[in-house]
């Protein structure tokens, strides 16, 4: 230990002195080069000055201050002196100058006559007037290792404390290097979990450094490897990435072109997913909805609980449904229904809730007209009934009723029968004409008498209530081809309405007229309670009847309008209105009085 | 002579009913539709009360409603006639007291019956009374 620790002393010494040497070496090859160059560019007059006069030579060498100045002499060509300053003691030793110029510039080493020391001298050139005219040479002592030996001591000084570090760093380096030792045996564990064994294999505790350096190099060419792997990796991950955002675009288009809105809730009940249809349903824009719970968002108190029960637990989430009335618009109906997305590969892991919301007012309102309809056709049916079952029970339980009284009861009677028979037909026409059933037939019919006809079977009617019937069609009208069975079903309505509306004394015109271009046209007018703007186009559709008093007061089942105007449109022709309240009203059919040729075949 | 009202929009009806239960021993008056009853029984009110529900200007369920406020203290029956025996019509009558269902089409023996039935039973506590 010892021993070692004298042999790193000597090292360092021997190491601190040759750097010492080099060190002074370098710095007086700076001076000298740095002497030389300068008094090479310097006036001539200034190298050698004349008596008097201060030489440059001399001021940059005191400016130097080298305590291994030797000499600094100005020579001219041939080797004299020309100017001349030594340290004490010092001799210039004679040289020959170079001739050549490209060895004007130098340096070398010539023994002082003196003492015999080393010299390193420097060279350059003067110039005067454009021309070589000497040199100037500057000598330096170089370095003895006699100026060494005094500073041994305290270079001994020196090293104790390296020693004594070097000593604390062993201990140090071991005690730091059992870290590295762990690193070490890490990294062999990571290269190892990567499927490669370290070539060196040893105890981790104990490794040195040029080992540890082995396995760091290994350690950190798997890592480069793995690094460019992963880089693999991930640009193909990135395509991948690239593939599903495709997919998942694809599969919100399909969500955002459902015509219902679509909601998925996750499931802590926050929404994931809402399709642009939700907007005008709910109120709230897509951005309020996903990612919040619904409290913050859900307006209607209805749809909220509805949504949060999907929250409590497991067993909540199953399919359910609900219908609510929108509250802003209580014409809108919205269904809403939940379905629980199930993993496709695992049926126990729910993804959430799928919740769409359909606006469901059209159907809505469509089945209230049909269940308001069969409520209506059924108290139509009924009130003739009743009225049947009363007069026919008065018949056979008052064999004392006068003779008037029993014709008042039987007409009553044949009049509820009509009246239940025209509601019978008109439901079975327009069963047939909703199915597409209904076959038109047409024949050759002369107007005025099919007109004749109608008038006839409703006159009795219109007489009861005291109502005039007016037929104005000239009996050289012509014939017309169409179905007289459904067409004479259109007239009785349009003639029926047309006294059922009249009041009292009031009274009703039918009239025929041919147009121009083979166009037929038939006109029903009263005088009676006439219907408002708002009603005239609705009065056509299916079930509906205007609500007013005086409507309500006339029994009726909103369908005689609605089976006219389809029977005239079987028959290519148009049915409308001229009306206003209390003006009365004209329904006006105007069609082809012949039609084409092709369907004539058909009677045949 | 007990005073019946009957109130329907049907003119037929009407005049079936008030020719079979004047037969019956009944004294009958006929309204066209709500509130020309409702006139009718404030100035005197009847003996019962026969009404349909469907009728324009004011219809039954309307008649009987402005009956129980505007006579809270009623005694004669109402007979509501109808042949829309729905749900709807069912909850609010519900809440009249002294209201019986006819339906329709309605049997005039029924109904004379249901009649002489309410008055017989009246008549008796009446009788019970004066002993």
């Amino acid at each position: 230990m010892i021993t070692a620790t004298l042999v790193v002393i000597a090292i360092v010494i021997v190491l601190l002195f040759k750097n010492q040497t080099k060190l002074h070496e370098e710095k007086t090859r700076v001076q000298g080069v740095a002497l030389t160059r300068a008094l090479s560019g310097a006036e001539y007059s200034q190298l050698v000055p004349q008596t008097g006069q201060h030489s440059l030579v001399r001021s940059l060498v005191n400016a130097q201050g080298n305590e291994n100045f030797a000499y600094a002499v100005v020579v001219n060509v041939s080797g004299e002196k020309l100017y001349e300053t030594t340290s004490a003691g010092s001799i210039t030793p004679t040289a020959t100058m170079p001739t050549e110029p490209y060895s004007w510039f130098g340096e070398h080493n010539v023994i002082s006559p003196g003492d015999g020391r080393e010299i390193r001298e420097f060279f350059a050139p003067v110039m005067k007037d454009g021309h070589l005219a000497g040199f100037i040479r500057a000598g330096y002592y170089n370095q003895q290792a006699t100026i060494m030996s005094n500073q041994i001591s305290s270079l001994g000084l020196m090293a104790l404390p390296i020693f004594l570090l070097t000593t604390l760093s062993y201990f140090l380096i071991r005690r730091e290097t059992r870290p590295l030792g762990q690193l070490s045996k890490r990294m062999e564990e990571a290269m190892l979990s990567y499927g490669v064994q370290l070539s060196t294999p040893g105890p981790a505790h104990d490794i040195n450094l040029a080992d540890f350096i082995q396995r760091f190099d290994q350690f950190m060419q798997l890592v480069q490897s793995r690094v460019n792997k992963l880089d693999n990796e991930s640009l193909a991950s990135r395509t991948g990435a690239h593939l599903i955002t495709y997919k998942q675009e694809k599969a919100e288009s399909a969500l955002n072109a459902i015509p219902d809105a679509v909601l998925v809730i996750d499931d802590a009940c926050i929404p994931t997913f809402a399709n642009a249809k939700l907007e005008p349903i709910l109120g709230v824009s897509r951005e309020e909805i996903i990612g919040r719970q619904p409290q913050e968002w859900c307006k209607n108190k209805e749809v909220l609980a509805f949504l949060l029960r999907f929250r409590s637990s497991p067993s909540a989430k199953r399919s359910a449904n609900m219908e609510y009335v929108s509250e802003g618009n209580p014409d809108q109906r919205i269904s809403v229904a939940a379905y629980p997305l199930f993993s496709p590969r695992d049926q126990t892991t729910l993804f959430g809730m799928l919740v769409i919301f359909r606006d469901i007012s059209k159907e809505y309102f469509a089945r209230q007209a049909g269940v308001e309809f069969v409520s209506r056709v059924s108290h139509e049916l009924k009130t003739p009934l009743h009225i049947l079952a009363a007069y026919s029970e008065l018949l056979l339980d008052h064999a004392s009723l006068t003779e008037t009284e029993e014709v008042d009861a039987v007409n009553a009677i044949h009049g509820e029968v009509e009246r239940m028979t025209g509601l019978i037909n008109n439901l079975l026409n327009i069963s047939k004409m909703d199915t597409g059933t209904l076959q038109l037939v047409r024949k050759r019919v002369k107007l005025h008498d099919l007109m004749q006809d109608a008038f006839d079977s409703m006159s009795n009617n219109a007489l009861g209530k005291g109502i005039v019937l007016e037929l104005k069609i000239p009996p050289d009208l012509g014939s017309v081809r169409l179905d007289k069975d459904l067409f004479r079903i259109a007239i009785d309505n349009l003639l029926g309405n047309a006294i059922k509306y009249s009041n009292p004394g009031g009274k009703v015109t039918v009239s025929a007229q041919n147009l121009d271009n083979d166009q037929m046209q038939i006109s029903v007018r009263d005088r009676g309670i006439g219907i408002s703007p708002e009603d005239c186009e609705k009065i056509f559709l299916k079930f509906y009847r205007a609500s007013n008093s005086e409507t309500a007061s006339r029994s009726g089942h909103g369908l005689g309008l609605y089976l006219a105007r389809q029977i005239v449109s079987l028959h290519h022709g148009t049915l409308t209105v001229n009306s206003g309240p209390g003006k009365g009203s004209e329904f006006i059919i105007t069609f082809k009085a012949q039609p084409f040729q092709l369907e004539e075949s058909q009677d045949r | 002579m007990k005073r019946i009202l009957i109130v329907d929009d049907e003119p037929h009806i009407t005049r079936v009913l008030k020719l079979y239960l004047e037969r019956a021993g009944y004294a009958v008056d006929a309204a066209q539709n709500g509130r020309a009853a409702l006139d009718d029984i404030l100035k005197s009110a009847p003996d019962a009360l026969m009404t349909d529900i469907q009728m324009p200007i004011m219809t039954g369920k309307q008649l009987c409603l402005a009956i129980e406020e505007q006579l809270p203290q009623r005694t004669f029956p109402i007979f509501v006639m109808t042949s829309m025996t729905d749900r709807e019509h069912r909850e609010w009558t519900q809440k009249i007291d002294n209201l019986e269902f006819l339906e329709k089409p309605l049997s005039m023996r029924a109904m004379t019956r249901a009649l002489d039935k309410y008055f017989g039973i009246a008549e008796t506590d009446r009788g019970a009374c004066h002993v």
